[in-house]
C-alpha cells in the first residue's frame, strides 16, 4: 500500500488488523511445530501447554474478527481495502481452525507412547508438521508483501502434504495388519496424520484468499 | 448481455472557451440501466451529464464536439429540435427546484407546453400517474392544489422527478438528487430509482461512493476531464482496472 488514505485512520486501522493477523500465525506456526515435537519427545508438559496455547489464539482470532467488522461499519472500504477487510475474517478463520489441529494433536500425545514401532511414524509426522509451518510462513509472507507467486507456491507445496498422508496412511496400515494391538495408537497416528492434511488445505485456502486480495478474482479449484 | 446501448458518446470535446473540459469522452449507455457518474469535483461528469440535453447550450462560452446519439439519432444535427429533446431526455437537479405552483401545475406543466395531453381527464390521469411513479401520490393526493415549494425537501424533490417523467421521457439525468436530503429521504429516493429504471434510463451524478454502489448497474468515473474507466458497477467498487479509480474510490491521494 505505497498510497496513503486521506483519512489517516483508516490506514492505521487496516495495518493494525493486518499485523495482528501476522501475529496470530506465527502463533499458529510455533503451536504445530511445538504439538509435533511433544508427540516426538512423548513430552507431555510441551503437549499440555499447546493445549492451553489455543485459547490466546482463539481469542487473537476474535479480536481481529471485531476490528475487521468495525472497520467495515464505520469505514465503508471499497475495492482493495474492502478485499483486505475480507480476507482477514477468512484468513483469521482459517488460522484458528489450523491452531485446532494443532490442539487435538497434542491430546493425542500420550496414546501412542507404547507403539513399539513409532520412531520411523514419528518422524514422518514432525516433517509434515514443519513442512506445514513453512507453508504457513510462505503463505504469509506472501500475504503481507501481496505476491501472487509465492502464494501460488505455498498453494502448489500441499501437494507434498497431501501424499505424505496417503504414504503414512499406508504405512500404518501395515502396522495395523502386522498386530491388533497396534490398531489404537495407529488409529491416532492416522486422526493426526488427517489433520495435517487438513492444515494444508487451509494454507491453500489462505494462498487462494492472497490470490482474490491481489487480483480480485476468486481461483476456481 | 451486450444490447445495442440506448445512447453513445463518441469522442466527445468539450470547451469553456479556451479550456478544455472534457477530452475524448467515448461512453455507451444501456438501455433502462442506472448509470452512475462518479469522480471528483472539475472532473467534467456534470458537464458530460449536460450534453446529454444540450443544456450546455445555454453556455455561451460553451462548445462541444464529437458525437452524441440517442436511439441513434445525432443530437447535436443541425435538424434537432433542442426542446424536444429536452422533453425525451429529462432531468433532475441536485436542489429540488418545484415550480411556485400548486402540485398539479407542477406535473401539469411539462404535458402542456408539449402539447401532449388535450383534455382535462387525460391530464388527470397523466399528472396521478407521474405522482404515482414518484412515490409521491398517496401524500399528496388530497392537496394537489397547494403550492409545491410547501413540500418538505425530499417530496419536493420527488415532485421533481414527476414533473420530469411526465412527458414520457426515455432518459432521466440527475445531477446530485440526493445530496440536499436527509438519509430517509436519500433512501425513498433511491428505492425510487431502482423502480424508475424499468421504464427509464437513468444517468445520475453523484458524489456518494455508496450510492452510486447502490443505485447503478454500470459505473464511468471521471478524472481531470478524461474518461478512466466505465464498467459494471460490482466491477468498479470490488475490483476497478485503473489506479486512479482505486484511489479515488478508496479515499486515497491519487
Amino acid at each position: 500500500m505505497e498510497n496513503t488514505h486521506i483519512v489517516t485512520r483508516f490506514d492505521k486501522d487496516l495495518n493494525e488488523i493486518e499485523t495482528l493477523l501476522v501475529t496470530m500465525a506465527d502463533m499458529v506456526a510455533a503451536q504445530i511445530k511445538q504439538s509435533a515435537q511433544a508427540l516426538q519427545n512423548g513430552d507431555d508438559a510441551l503437549a499440555k501447554a499447546v493445549s492451553k496455547g489455543d485459547s490466546a489464539i482463539n481469542k487473537l482470532e476474535e479480536r481481529i474478527d471485531k476490528k475487521a467488522i468495525r472497520l467495515i461499519a464505520l469505514r465503508q472500504p471499497m475495492a482493495e481495502d474492502l478485499r483486505s477487510a475480507i480476507t482477514t475474517l477468512k484468513v483469521s478463520t482459517s488460522l484458528e481452525r489450523m491452531g485446532d489441529y494443532a490442539k487435538t494433536l497434542s491430546y493425542r500425545v500420550h496414546q501412542v507412547d507404547n507403539f513399539t514401532a513409532i520412531k520411523p511414524v514419528l518422524r514422518s509426522i514432525v516433517e509434515m508438521s514443519e513442512k506445514v509451518a513453512a507453508m504457513l510462513d510462505m503463505v504469509m509472507e506472501a500475504y503481507v508483501n501481496r505476491d501472487l507467486k509465492k502464494a501460488m507456491q505455498a498453494r502448489e507445496a500441499d501437494q507434498e502434504i497431501n501424499d505424505k498422508t496417503d504414504a503414512l496412511f499406508r504405512e500404518l496400515l501395515t502396522y495395523m495388519m502386522e498386530n491388533p494391538r497396534n490398531i489404537e495408537p495407529c488409529t491416532h497416528l492416522l486422526f493426526i496424520s488427517k489433520n495435517l492434511e487438513r492444515s494444508g488445505d487451509q494454507v491453500t485456502n489462505i494462498a487462494e484468499q492472497v490470490h482474490y486480495l491481489v487480483t480480485g478474482e476468486l481461483l476456481e479449484e | 448481455m451486450q444490447k445495442t446501448p440506448l445512447i453513445t458518446a463518441k469522442d466527445v470535446d468539450v470547451f469553456y472557451g479556451t479550456k478544455q473540459a472534457l477530452d475524448k469522452i467515448t461512453l455507451d449507455i444501456p438501455e433502462h440501466k442506472v448509470t452512475s457518474l462518479i469522480g471528483p469535483s472539475g472532473c467534467g461528469k456534470t458537464t458530460f451529464l449536460r450534453c446529454i440535453n444540450r443544456m450546455n447550450d445555454l453556455v455561451d462560452i460553451c462548445r462541444v464536439e464529437g458525437q452524441i446519439e440517442i436511439a441513434g439519432q445525432d443530437i447535436y444535427a443541425p435538424e434537432v429540435d433542442v426542446v424536444a429533446l429536452r422533453a425525451h431526455v429529462g432531468m433532475v437537479f441536485q436542489k429540488p427546484n418545484p415550480f411556485p405552483k400548486s402540485i398539479f401545475d407542477n406535473v401539469a406543466y411539462g404535458p402542456k407546453i408539449h402539447g401532449l395531453v388535450s383534455t382535462k381527464s387525460d391530464m388527470e390521469e397523466v399528472v396521478e400517474w407521474s405522482l404515482r411513479k414518484a412515490g409521491l401520490w398517496e401524500e399528496v393526493k388530497d392537496r394537489l392544489n397547494e403550492t409545491g415549494t410547501g413540500l418538505s425537501g425530499g417530496q419536493q424533490q420527488r415532485l421533481c422527478i414527476a414533473r420530469a417523467i411526465a412527458v414520457k421521457p426515455k432518459v432521466i439525468l440527475m445531477d446530485e438528487p440526493c445530496s440536499a436530503l436527509d438519509p430517509i429521504a436519500t433512501a425513498i429516493i433511491e428505492e425510487l430509482i431502482d423502480e424508475l429504471r424499468k421504464k427509464f434510463t437513468i444517468i445520475i451524478v453523484t458524489h456518494s461512493m455508496q450510492q452510486a454502489a447502490r443505485v447503478s448497474q454500470r459505473t464511468a468515473f471521471f478524472h481531470m476531464g478524461n474518461l478512466v474507466e466505465s464498467g459494471a458497477t460490482k466491477t468498479i467498487f470490488t475490483s476497478p482496472q485503473d489506479e486512479r479509480t482505486q484511489n479515488y474510490i478508496t479515499g486515497r491521494i491519487g
